[in-house]
């Protein structure tokens, strides 16, 4: 393994942290949203997280058996909520059903916004790791000189 | 004659070692919010009698650098970490202790680079008189 | 007769009947060390090194710069190696040049 693969690494994070605090904007966003094109009120978003080897990336490292231990991370997929939306009694609400209900996003803001908070966390973690790496380098191009 | 750099070999082995390390750190970091994930710590066979084995730690699979040349430290071994309480997800990466890891392993590559850095110099200088 | 003073050519040898003795050794023996190493083997093998290292020095350099491997304190590692032996074989033959001119500049 070399400090690029760990600079894929850290990049991979980034991605996938910019990702979900994307979806938790989509969210917040569209937490009053009762109209969709796909039908209905919408639906909250969540990526899915899952590692991959880093020697996908990295060809000549397949030889080295360490760097399958080195995983990056991916959004595989956007997984899209199925819990029921919340039913909301506001029969004055153009959307409102013969009931007088209306069917509300299922997103707790509360809990968007801890997702909010940890992915910026986990964001901030990765700059300063790929700080680190840099000065890795630069330590090792200051080889020669004593 | 090929023993010219002998003394720098230990050093060079950490330097990779640190390298390998940092990988595996990044790595977990990155992984912090993936459903069931476990982080990983590698040693070599010197750290680990110093840790004494007493680390909650179960081998996952070896990983098997052979250094015939260098004094001490043999293959080096990626372990996976489980601590007491993973979170809801199943994960049981500890953010805040990466990061300590990652600065500590930063500051010990550096050191390492430094070192090997003198050494050079000092064979460099007993070759030619200057630096 | 002044063949006598001046030195002696090796057809005249036969024909003055003179007959060999001793000699045809190929020139003074080498010089060896307490392992019985000869120094001319030493620079020998010290040449073949420093060679060695300038071809990893530049395999290395040259896989990395067409990006196919990425070990950066590897590849630097190799550069000061081959630096460092390339500089021992630079003093050692000013070491011996020097060596040679002061026995040249040496009255007999």
């Amino acid at each position: 393994m070399n400090l690029f693969s760990a600079m894929e690494i850290i990049a991979s994070g980034l991605c996938a942290q910019r990702t979900r605090l994307n979806l938790v904007a989509s969210n917040l966003a569209n937490a009053q949203t009762t109209r969709t094109p796909e039908g209905g009120p919408y639906r909250r978003r969540d990526p899915v997280f899952v590692t991959s080897p880093v020697t996908t990336r990295f060809q000549e490292l397949r030889g080295d058996p360490l760097a399958q231990h080195a995983s990056l991370v991916d959004v595989s997929e956007v997984a899209v909520d199925d819990t029921p939306p919340r039913m909301v009694y506001d029969p004055e609400h153009p959307d409102a059903d013969t009931l007088g209900y209306v069917q509300m996003p299922n997103i707790n803001v509360i809990e968007e916004m801890v997702n909010m908070m940890t992915a910026s966390r986990a964001y901030e973690a990765g700059v300063t790791a790929m700080q680190t790496v840099r000065s890795l380098a630069e330590a090792a191009l200051r080889l020669g000189q004593s | 004659m090929s023993q010219l750099f002998e003394s720098v070999q230990p050093l060079s082995f950490a330097l990779d070692y640190h390298v390998a390390r940092h990988n595996l750190i990044t790595s977990n970091i990155a992984n912090v919010d993936t459903p069931g994930f476990r982080p990983r710590e590698i040693t070599f066979e010197n750290e680990l009698e110093r840790l004494g084995g007493s680390l909650p730690m179960q081998e996952t699979r070896e990983g098997h650098l052979p250094r015939p040349d260098a004094p001490g430290p043999g293959s080096m071994r990626v372990y996976e970490e489980t601590w007491a309480s993973p979170g809801a997800d199943g994960n049981f990466v500890r953010l805040e202790l990466e990061m300590s890891r990652l600065q500590a392993n930063s500051v010990r590559y550096r050191a390492a680079t430094q070192m090997v850095a003198q050494h050079l110099g000092m064979l460099r200088y007993s070759i030619t008189g200057r630096r | 007769m002044s063949t006598f003073i001046v030195p002696l050519e090796s057809s005249l040898v036969r024909e003055l009947g003179m007959t060999e003795v001793g000699g045809g050794t190929p020139g003074p023996a080498p010089v060896r060390n307490e392992q019985g190493a000869a120094f001319v083997d030493l620079l020998r093998e010290m040449v073949g090194e420093a060679d060695q290292s300038l071809h990893q020095a530049d395999e290395m350099t040259t896989s990395f710069a067409r990006g196919q491997q990425h070990d950066l304190h590897g590849t630097m590692m190799a550069l000061n190696q081959a630096n460092i032996r390339l500089q021992l074989v630079n003093e050692t033959r000013n070491y011996l040049l020097e060596a040679y001119r002061e026995v040249m500049r040496m009255t007999v």
